[in-house]
C-alpha cells in the first residue's frame, strides 16, 4: 500500500510549472549556440565605430562593446562557446569519470581502494587554481579548455558509477544474471549502465552548470577562450572594467550566464526528481 | 457484545486525485472498535486498509483526501476538529505502531529519549521524570534491563526490540485506542509470538482498544476479537472472529483462509493448495458491481450489481449476494 | 549420501570479515555459515527454515556459488564446483538456477520482459532470434502468462506476475536445481497460494530439484520431502520433513514449530512462546547456540557444542538432550 501512495502522489505531481518557464529558454539557448548566424542581427566581430559603450538603442538592443561590437549579436555568437565548452567538458568528465568508477567496482580489493582514494584527491583540487595553473602553461586554446575543465570534473563521475554499480551489482536482477552465466562485461552492459544512466544525466546537468561557470571564470580571468571570439565571460570580464562609467554592457552577459545555469539547475532538479529510480521512472 | 464503542467509523471515504482519474482507495467503510477489544482490518496490499487507518488519524498526504465519512472517537468526530486539537489526539489518545520500526524511529536519538518526548510534549513532563518514566515503560514492554537500553540508539537493537520500544512509545500517554498497522510483519516468528501476547496483555491490563491492521490471519486468529475483511476499499465481511474462521460467508474471506497452508496438516503430495486465482485488481480499474466477481468462483448475473453489506448472523455480515437468497 | 543425491554440501563455512588488522588478517567477523552438511536427493524438494540471520539466504548462496564460500565442499551431480574455473562454472550454471524473494529487484526494470527471459539464451549463444521468441512465448506459457507480455517492462506487472516471469526465466536454461529463496514471502496471501502451486506443478512436470528456503512454515511442509532447520549458521535438525513436522527432536524446531500463529482462534493462548532472540552471528555463544533461549539447557550445553549426530533413519539432531530429557 506504500508504494501505490507513493505511485499516486507521483501522478499528481503533473506538469512542473518552473519547467514550462524553463525549457522554451533553454530551447532559446540551444538554438542561439547551434545556428548564431541565423537569429544574430550583426557580425559579433563588426565595429560599429560611431557607438561605443552605448546602452540599448533601436540599432542596438543590448548596446555595445568598448570598440563598437553589438553586445546582443556577441552574446548570441558566445552561448556556442559557453554552452559548447561546457557540454564538450561534461562529455569527457563522462567518458572518462563512469567507466573508470564501473571498472574500479569490479576490481575490487586493495586496487580499488587506492584508486577511489585517488579520485578523492582528484575531487579535493581547488578547481579554478588547477584549472589557471594548467592553461598558464599549457596555454588556452579550446580543446585544452575543454580537457582541463573535463578533468576537473570527471572524479564526481566517477565516484557517481563507482557507488551506483556497488549498489546495483547487489540487486538480484544481477544475481539473477549472473546465476544464467552471464560474465562481468554483459552484466555491466545489460544490467549496470542501463540503470544507472538517469543518474548520470543527473549528475551531468549539475556538472553542466559548474563546467559552465568555470569556463566563464577562466574566461573573466583571460585564461579561456581568446578574443576577439565571445564568450559570456569573457565580455564580463573585459566589460568590467566600465562598470562604473557604463554600466549597461556588462548587465546582460551577466544576465545571459546566470539565467543559463538557473535554467540548467531547474531542469537538473526536474531530471531528478523524474528519474528518480526509487519512483520506477 | 454490549460494549462501550470507542471508535465509530461511518461511511469513511479517502480518494486520491491523480492525474489518471480519481482513485477511491478507501470507499465508504464502517468500523467499530470497542473498549478491550481487538479489531483486525484484514486485506491485501492494495486493499486501502492502510490508507484506511492513516485517515483515521488525517494523515492522508496529497493527492489524498478524506471526502466523506465520520470518525467519532471519545464523543468527537476526528473530521471536525481543527489540526491543533487533532495533534493533541494523535500520540496520546490514539497512539500507532506501525510495521518497520526502523522507520517509525529517529535513528539520531536515544531510544528513551523518543518515549520521553510524547510525556513531555503531551503529559508536560519535565526531562527528567519523562526519562524516568521511559524506563519504566520499557520495563513494561520486556526490553531487558532498561536503564542501560534506553540509552541506545534505535540501529544498535534488534527488530523484536525496536518494536517494543516503539510500542513503549505508543504507550507513554496511556492511549485510549492502538492502532497498530501490520506490527509483526517483519520480524521472526518466535519474536512474532512475543509481540503478540505483550499487546494482548497490555490491552487486557490498560482495557485501551486495539485496531490491527494485517494480511495475516494466522495473527487475526490468535489476537482479535472481532474481523474486518476489506477488498477493494470497501469491507467485505465483518464480524466476530470464531464467526469469520468457522462460517465465512463471503467467498473472498473463505478463499483467503483456504490459501493458508495448515503447519500440522500433514503433507499429501500432488495436492495443491488451493488459491484465489487472479491478481488484486489495481485501483485504477476495479471491477463495477462486486469487486471480487472476476476472481470470485461463484459469481453469477446479479454480481454485476453492487451489493451491499447484509447481516447473516448476530455481529455478522457480508457483502455478497450469495448470501441475499 | 547416495548416488542419486544430486547436491552435496560439506563443511561449508561461510564468513563475512567486518573488521580486519593491520595485515589484513579478519578481526571480527558475521559467522553467516559455520559449518554445514547436507545432502538433497534428485527430484526431491529440500526444505530450509530457520529465522533472519541464521544464514539461510546466505547458504543458498553458496549453494549455486552466488556466493564463494570459504571452505567446505560443494559437489553438483558429482562435480565439485568450487573447484571449477570460470568458465567452466558458467556452462554448470545452467542447471542450477535461484529464484529470489523481491520480485522487484529480480527483474531489470528497463529490460522488457521477453528480453530477460532470452537473454538465458544470449549468455550462452543458443538458438536463433526467432527460436527465442517461440520459447520465450512457451515459457510464459509454461508460467501462466501469456505471449503478449514479453513486449512489457517489469513496472507494468504485479509482485504475483513478476514472480511468475522470474520462474519463467529461471527455467529457460531447463536447470535440474532451483534454490527458491523466500520466492513467495513477499506476495500477498492469495498470490502465495498460486505461485506455490505453479511451483509444486513445475517440479513434478521437470522432475526439479528444490532447495527451499522459507520462513514459513506452512508452505515448507507443502513442499519438502527433507528438511534442514538453521540457527546461527548451522543446521540443528536434519532430515525427513514429514518426521521433523510431526515429532521435532530439537527445542528449536520445536518452539519454531510452536511459534506458528494457527488460522483457529479456538487455539488461542495454547502457544508456549520463547523467550529472547536470536544472539548475534558476529559473537555466538559458546557451547550450544541455542542454549541461551533452551528452554531445558543443561550446564553441559554452555560448555561444549553439539554436532548433528544420526537418532534414527534419516533424521540428524545437533543436541545433547534430543526430545526435551
Amino acid at each position: 500500500m506504500r508504494s501505490m501512495t507513493a505511485k499516486l502522489v507521483r501522478h499528481a505531481q503533473g506538469r512542473n510549472l518552473a519547467l514550462v518557464v524553463v525549457s522554451p529558454y533553454l530551447a532559446l539557448i540551444a538554438i542561439m549556440a547551434v545556428l548564431p548566424e541565423a537569429i544574430a542581427p550583426y557580425d559579433p566581430l563588426a565595429i560599429d565605430a560611431s557607438n561605443i559603450l552605448a546602452p540599448p538603442t533601436s540599432t542596438h538592443l543590448l548596446g555595445t562593446d568598448e570598440i563598437g561590437r553589438d553586445i546582443l549579436s556577441r552574446i548570441i555568437y558566445g552561448a556556442r562557446v559557453s554552452l559548447g565548452v561546457a557540454l564538450a567538458a561534461v562529455a569527457v568528465a563522462c567518458l572518462l569519470g563512469v567507466p573508470l568508477g564501473v571498472a574500479t567496482s569490479y576490481l575490487g580489493g586493495r586496487l580499488e581502494n587506492a584508486i577511489m582514494r585517488a579520485v578523492d584527491v582528484f575531487v579535493s583540487l581547488p578547481e579554478i587554481f588547477v584549472a589557471i595553473v594548467v592553461l598558464a602553461f599549457l596555454g588556452g586554446d579550446l580543446p585544452t579548455l575543454v580537457f582541463t575543465i573535463g578533468l576537473l570534473y570527471f572524479p564526481q563521475f566517477a565516484k557517481v558509477a563507482h557507488g551506483m554499480t556497488a549498489s546495483i551489482r547487489s540487486r538480484e536482477h544481477v544475481l539473477a544474471a549472473v546465476s544464467l552465466g552471464a560474465g562481468p562485461v554483459w552484466i555491466i552492459w545489460r544490467e549496470i549502465l542501463p540503470n544507472m544512466r538517469s543518474v548520470i544525466i543527473v549528475q551531468a546537468s549539475f556538472t553542466l552548470s559548474f563546467a559552465m561557470l568555470l569556463e566563464a571564470g577562466l574566461s573573466f580571468l583571460g585564461l579561456g577562450v581568446t578574443p576577439p571570439q565571445p564568450s559570456w565571460g569573457q565580455m564580463v570580464g573585459t566589460l568590467k572594467d566600465y562598470l562604473f562609467t557604463n554600466p549597461w554592457p556588462v548587465v546582460f552577459p551577466s544576465l545571459a550566464l546566470f539565467l543559463t545555469i538557473l535554467a540548467v539547475n531547474i531542469l537538473g532538479d526536474w531530471l531528478q526528481d523524474r528519474l528518480n529510480p526509487e519512483l520506477g521512472g | 457484545m454490549t460494549q462501550e464503542a470507542l471508535l465509530e467509523v461511518r461511511g469513511l471515504a479517502t480518494h486520491f486525485f491523480t492525474g489518471q482519474g480519481i482513485v477511491r482507495a478507501v470507499d465508504g467503510i464502517d468500523l467499530t472498535v470497542c473498549r478491550g477489544e481487538t479489531l483486525a482490518l484484514v486485506g491485501e496490499s492494495g486493499s486501502g486498509k492502510s490508507v484506511a487507518s492513516l485517515s483515521l488519524l488525517r494523515l492522508v498526504e496529497e493527492p489524498g483526501r478524506i471526502v466523506a465519512g465520520a470518525v467519532r472517537f471519545a464523543g468527537d468526530d476526528l473530521l471536525r476538529l481543527s489540526e491543533r486539537e487533532m495533534e493533541a489526539v494523535r500520540g496520546a489518545k490514539i497512539a500507532m505502531i506501525f510495521q518497520e520500526p526502523m522507520t517509525a524511529l529517529d535513528p539520531v536519538q536515544r531510544v528513551g529519549d523518543q518515549i520521553a518526548e510524547g510525556l513531555r510534549v503531551h503529559e508536560g513532563l519535565a526531562r527528567r521524570a519523562a526519562r524516568a518514566r521511559a524506563v519504566e515503560l520499557m520495563a513494561r514492554v520486556g526490553i531487558p534491563d532498561p536503564v542501560r537500553r534506553a540509552r541506545a540508539y534505535p540501529h544498535e537493537m534488534s527488530g523484536g526490540m525496536r518494536q517494543r520500544v516503539m510500542i513503549a512509545a505508543a504507550l507513554s500517554c496511556d492511549p485510549d485506542l492502538i492502532i497498530a498497522d501490520e506490527p509483526t510483519t517483519a520480524l521472526d516468528v518466535t519474536v512474532q509470538a512475543q509481540i503478540l501476547s505483550l499487546l494482548d496483555d497490555l490491552k487486557r491490563e490498560s482495557g485501551a482498544g486495539v485496531l490491527l491492521i494485517t494480511h495475516d490471519l494466522g495473527v487475526v486468529a490468535e489476537v482479535a476479537d472481532r474481523v474486518s475483511v476489506i477488498y477493494g476499499g470497501q469491507i467485505v465481511e465483518d464480524g466476530p472472529v470464531e464467526q469469520i474462521f468457522r462460517r465465512p460467508a463471503h467467498p473472498y474471506t473463505q478463499g483467503l483462509i483456504a490459501c493458508v497452508p495448515d503447519v500440522e496438516l500433514p503433507r499429501q503430495r500432488g495436492r495443491a493448495l488451493q488459491s484465489i486465482a487472479g491478481s488484486v485488481p489495481s485501483p485504477f480499474d476495479r471491477p463495477d458491481g462486486c469487486r471480487f466477481r472476476d476472481r470470485c468462483p461463484s459469481a453469477f448475473a446479479r454480481c454485476t450489481e453492487e451489493p451491499v453489506l447484509v447481516p447473516i448472523a448476530n455481529g455478522h455480515s457480508a457483502r455478497c449476494w450469495l448470501n441475499v437468497r | 549420501m547416495s548416488v542419486d543425491d544430486l547436491l552435496v554440501v560439506r563443511g561449508v563455512v561461510r564468513h563475512f570479515p567486518l573488521r580486519r588488522d593491520l595485515l589484513g588478517r579478519t578481526r571480527t567477523a558475521v559467522r553467516a555459515v559455520d559449518g554445514v552438511s547436507f545432502s538433497v536427493p534428485a527430484g526431491t524438494a529440500l526444505g530450509l527454515v530457520g529465522e533472519s540471520g541464521c544464514g539461510k539466504t546466505t547458504l543458498g548462496r553458496c549453494i549455486t556459488r552466488l556466493e564463494e564460500p570459504d571452505r567446505g565442499t560443494i559437489l553438483f551431480d558429482g562435480t565439485d564446483i568450487l573447484g571449477l574455473a570460470k568458465k567452466p562454472m558458467r556452462r554448470l550454471r545452467r542447471e542450477m538456477q535461484t529464484i529470489f524473494q523481491d520480485p522487484y529487484s529480480s527483474l531489470n526494470p528497463r529490460r522488457r520482459v521477453g528480453d530477460a527471459i532470452a537473454d538465458a539464451f544470449g549468455i550462452h549463444r543458443l538458438l536463433t532470434p526467432a527460436e527465442r521468441r517461440e520459447t520465450v512465448a512457451e515459457l510464459l506459457a509454461t508460467v501462466g502468462l501469456q505471449r503478449e507480455h514479453a513486449e512489457r517492462y517489469p513496472h507494468e506487472f504485479s509482485g504475483g506476475q513478476r514472480q511468475r516471469i522470474a520462474i519463467a526465466r529461471a527455467l529457460a536454461l531447463k536447470p535440474r536445481l532451483i534454490v527458491a529463496d523466500e520466492a513467495v514471502s513477499a506476495l500477498d496471501v492469495s498470490i502465495q497460494a498460486q505461485i506455490v502451486n505453479l511451483l509444486m506443478r513445475l517440479q513434478a512436470e521437470y522432475r526439479l530439484t528444490y532447495v527451499f528456503i522459507s520462513h514459513d512454515l506452512g508452505i515448507v511442509r507443502l513442499i519438502s520431502d527433507h528438511l534442514a532447520v538453521m540457527y546461527l549458521g548451522r543446521i540443528v535438525e536434519l532430515g525427513d520433513a514429514e518426521r521433523i513436522f510431526t515429532r521435532p527432536l530439537h527445542p528449536y524446531t520445536r518452539a519454531l514449530l510452536a511459534a506458528v500463529p494457527r488460522p483457529d482462534p479456538a487455539r488461542r493462548g495454547q502457544r508456549l512462546t520463547l523467550g529472547g532472540e536470536p544472539p548475534s552471528p558476529i559473537d555466538p555463544p559458546p557451547g550450544c547456540p541455542f542454549h541461551t533461549r533452551c528452554p531445558n539447557a543443561q550446564p553441559r550445553c554452555r560448555a561444549e557444542a553439539p554436532v548433528l549426530e544420526a537418532l534414527e533413519p534419516d533424521r540428524q539432531v545437533a543436541c545433547f538432550f534430543p526430545g526435551g530429557r
